[in-house]
């Protein structure tokens, strides 16, 4: 499992490199093609758009695998460490549960885009796959939720 | 008696906007006033989603009401422009009617109004090039021109006449034209005023009929107009299609009357497309038709017949006021 | 109305309970939605929002500002910045927390997020300060304070998010911003002044400089005004839009970082995933802000707050007035950027009817952002600390930022007195 899991994050680092790379190279490349050249980009919003979702939903994976989502932890939580660690289970299996929810709505407009065959307005690149990549990501991201309960949990009974 | 039925209506531009508080607001009032209450439609306060979302949001039900423009949805309703062709008309409302009759009786078969129900178009006057510094006079005066457009036909339009086109969003043309990042714009009279263009472009030139024109649809949700009794399905319908056009294209073309003044108070040299300029665009774009009679055919439509009829009824609206 | 309040308070007691704050505004709106319209309507609107925010061409602008600091933080400009402030500065009282005020607000005017300064800041200044006897309270205070000075002076992220929502340019919003920026910096050296006045042993001052060693330190930060100059050079001169003006400022920080030899492979990767990570925390958060702002949007909530207005005749100042009190009671508790996109777009609308300038607005918005940013339980820059430096108590930080909030206060009642100083330069920029 070990090097399967790595070799997936690496992966997805790639991926988020790539494409916020791509994002700043872009805009560049527009710009001094509008000046040196007398020709835009074609379709660099479009272009941009869809390196935008790359690196939203990739960010999105990987701040939850940071702990990065903001999180308000400064009222203390009723019953001591008890009530610490039901209301840890509860929030991770409730994040988990929206995530899980956002990944099927998103799955459904996936399956609209392709049924009517929606694609971008200059290139007229497919939007579907885009939309699909947006559902993949939301549903590794719960899985990513529901592996940091699993690791705090099993962290707990370790520490018992 | 029963409690009316509310309808949720979603505009994607602000309510002040002409389109809205002209047009959509006094004829909600309209059909609550005809269904003597038992229809009452509720305007949100703010857009329920963004302009594309629009459709979606209407058919999956998540307001009632909506208008979409036809140029953001790419290979959804290609027989629609047949009403934004180059030379589309001379005012908002001699396009919105006689684009009304068309698809009435010509297009409703192809069918790409699918999952909603549509009640009525209507469209905007004829659109054209305004810019800052640079004038455009001849034919080649487009060439390399650094113009803001948006999608659909203004696409076509920057590809035939070899521009160098910025797509951006409508709203972003201030900032473009004010920092010299584009020379000019795209749009109809009324959008140079209410995207507040007017104290920075310098010229405008214009075309007999228009360089180009955008058409809207206002769309309902079904299940929301299956729920209405017969009686008031009746009389919203007697309310849509060309009363819709009518009403739609006399706001936006009086919004067009009322900027096109402004634009000459600004003393912004407004030229008239010469015969050469004219005839070398329709040479270019010549091929537009061409593609959109092809499209027809494979929808099953007879295309020469519809696009023949609605230049007869433009001919009509236009000579007849 | 009461739908919406409703909503609020189960929306904060999800927070409360530590559910990511992202997500309990998320929840919240479809279960709202869900009631007040049905279920498919929720399940559709809660799709289209998420697919929604991720084709925005416009918000672009988040990734590559955020990329853009994360370059110039690679490429250590804080240190440079500082000792040049500290030329000028260090020799006085309070010297040390003065030349932290004015780097920060030199850091921010390359950087768009309050979050990103305080935490290079701190790296540099808060050592030097502790090392001359400065107090725990003063220094942290300087930084968490300073820090915010971020988003006030162009580029600044929440400017640009404010800008869409409003649909105002973002030029122009970025214009507004410099003259209330140099006034926050002044009002920050005053706090400054006012603390060494109280507490003279809580900033002892540093060694003179001479004018050649000033000199030699002001030629030092040529890097940060070169990109400034690129950034809002670009914008006002008309070579690119604002939008591409963030891609442009994010290839200039990496040649900078290049040039200056701060850069391998490792590090580049890792200023791609961390500003891709932020982006994606960020967006979760405008995920949850748009799902609730639709379920607060079918409620009543927008069209009372008008109708009161209008039935009690209020004076339109004390609703701004009002509006600045509401913001600095959420923004007690709420993350600053949650606050803006969850409030931005049911006071504006208000706020334009009254016949407020919204770019004037903006400014209001930004600076009471600015105060959540430090005052408790939820100041995100204290938090950043905290974490940068843990042997400083959260009790002592916050006692450090006290004339800090004291100084904003002022600020804002002057920005409130005199919109010129906003709009300004607006009217010739942009
Ligand atoms: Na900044
Ligand atoms: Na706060």
């Amino acid at each position: 499992m070990k090097p399967i899991f790595s070799l997936l994050i690496a992966g997805l680092r790639r991926l988020t490199e790539l494409c916020m790379a791509a994002l700043a190279l872009l805009t560049l490349a527009d710009v001094l093609g509008r000046y040196v050249f007398n020709v835009s980009v074609m379709g660099s919003v479009e272009l941009t758009e869809i390196l935008m979702v790359g690196v939203i939903f990739c960010g999105i994976v990987l701040a939850t695998m940071k702990r990065e989502h903001v999180v308000v932890d400064l009222l203390p939580l009723p019953f001591g460490e008890m009530g610490a660690r039901v209301a840890n289970t509860a929030t991770h299996l409730l994040a988990a549960g929206i995530s899980a929810l956002l990944a099927v709505v998103s799955w459904s407009q996936a399956e609209s885009a392709l049924e009517y065959g929606d694609q971008t307005t200059m290139l007229g690149l497919p939007l579907a796959p885009v939309v699909y990549f947006m559902s993949i990501m939301l549903f590794i991201n719960t899985a990513v939720q529901l592996g940091l309960l699993y690791k705090d949990l099993h962290r707990e009974t370790a520490h018992d | 008696a029963d409690k009316p039925v509310e309808l949720t209506f979603s505009a994607w531009i602000p309510h002040t906007h002409i389109l809205v508080s002209n047009f959509m607001m006094p004829w909600a009032k309209e059909v609550e006033k005809a269904t003597e209450g038992r229809v009452k439609i509720n305007f949100l306060t703010k857009p329920v989603t963004n302009p594309v979302g629009h459709l979606d949001a209407v058919r999956n039900g998540v307001v009632d009401l909506a208008f979409i423009s036809y140029s953001y949805y790419p290979g959804r309703f290609d027989l629609m422009k047949f009403a934004v062709l180059p030379f589309s008309g001379n005012t908002a409302e001699s396009t919105s009617v006689a684009a009304w009759r068309t698809y009435d009786k010509y297009l409703q078969g192809a069918n790409e109004h699918r999952g909603i129900k549509l009640l009525g178009i209507y469209g905007h006057g004829p659109g054209g090039v305004y810019t800052t510094e640079k004038e455009v006079k001849t034919i080649e005066d487009f060439d390399g021109l650094k113009l803001r457009i948006g999608g659909g036909i203004q696409a076509d339009l920057a590809k035939a006449l070899n521009v160098n086109a910025v797509v951006k969003p409508a709203p972003e043309s201030y900032e473009l034209l004010s920092t010299g990042v584009v020379d000019g714009v795209l749009f109809p009279p009324e959008s140079i005023a209410s995207f507040r263009l007017d104290t920075v472009v310098k010229h405008a030139t214009v075309f007999p009929g228009g360089l180009y024109a955008d058409v809207h649809g206002i769309i309902m949700n079904q299940g929301a107009f299956d729920r209405l009794s017969e009686g008031d399905r009746k009389i919203l319908l007697s309310l849509s299609g060309e009363h819709i056009a009518r009403m739609g294209g006399k706001a936006w073309g009086d919004a067009d009357v009322a900027a096109m003044k402004t634009l000459k108070e600004h003393s912004v040299a407004i030229h008239q497309a010469s015969p050469e300029l004219i005839a070398a665009v329709k040479e270019r774009t010549a091929q537009f038709e061409q593609a959109w009679l092809e499209a027809a055919k494979a929808k099953g439509i007879d295309g020469p017949a519809a696009l023949a009829d609605f230049r007869a009824n433009l001919k009509e609206l236009e000579s007849g006021s | 109305m009461t739908e919406a309040l409703i909503g609020f308070a189960a929306m904060l007691a999800l927070i409360f309970l530590r559910v990511p704050v992202a997500f309990s505004m998320a929840l919240v709106g479809f279960v709202g939605v869900g009631i007040m319209r049905n279920w498919p309507s929720a399940y559709a609107m809660t799709g289209a929002v998420v697919r929604e925010s991720g084709f925005q061409y416009l918000l672009s602008v988040l990734p590559l500002f955020i990329l853009m600091g994360n370059f110039i933080t690679r490429a250590r400009l804080s240190k440079e910045l500082y000792t040049a402030a500290y030329a000028f500065l260090g020799h006085r009282k309070g010297g040390l927390a003065m030349s932290t005020v004015v780097a920060c607000g030199g850091f921010g005017a390359v950087c768009g997020s309050s979050l990103a300064t305080a935490a290079t800041m701190s790296k540099v200044a808060y050592p030097e300060m502790r090392r001359l006897g400065y107090s725990r309270e003063l220094a942290s205070g300087s930084i968490a304070a300073g820090g915010t000075l971020g988003i006030l002076i162009p580029p600044s992220v929440v400017m640009v998010v404010y800008a869409i929502l409003t649909e105002q340019s973002i030029g122009k919003m970025f214009a507004a911003g410099i003259l209330p920026g140099i006034l926050a910096v002044g009002c920050y050296l005053l706090a400054v002044r006012w603390t060494i006045w109280r507490k003279p042993e809580s900033g002892p001052p540093g060694e003179r400089m001479g004018w050649p060693e000033r000199l030699g330190a002001l030629r030092d930060v040529w890097g940060v005004l070169a990109l400034f100059a690129l950034v809002m050079g670009g914008i006002y001169g008309g070579v690119f839009s604002s939008t591409e003006a963030a891609g442009i400022g994010a290839c200039g920080a990496f040649l900078f970082a290049l040039l200056r030899r701060r850069l391998t492979w490792q590090v580049l990767s890792e200023v791609l995933v961390e500003s891709a990570r932020t982006t994606g925390m960020l967006f979760m958060v405008l995920i949850g802000a748009l799902l609730f702002a639709s379920f607060i949007n079918f409620t009543s909530l927008p069209g009372d707050l008008q109708d009161w207005v209008q039935r009690f005749n209020i004076d339109p100042m004390i609703v701004i007035l009002l509006i600045c009190a509401i913001y600095i009671v959420l923004g007690a508790v709420l993350e600053s950027m949650s606050m803006v996109l969850l409030t931005v777009p049911i006071f504006y609308p208000l706020v334009q009817h009254l016949g407020f300038d919204l770019i004037w607005f903006g400014i209001i918005v930004v600076v009471v952002t600015e105060i959540s940013f430090i005052t408790p339980p939820v100041g995100m820059n204290v938090m950043v600390l905290k974490s940068l430096l843990p042997d400083v108590s959260m009790t002592t930080l916050y006692r450090g930022v006290i004339p800090f909030v004291v100084a904003d206060i002022v600020r804002l009642a002057v920005l409130l007195a005199f919109p010129v100083i906003s709009l300004l330069l607006p009217r010739y920029l942009g």
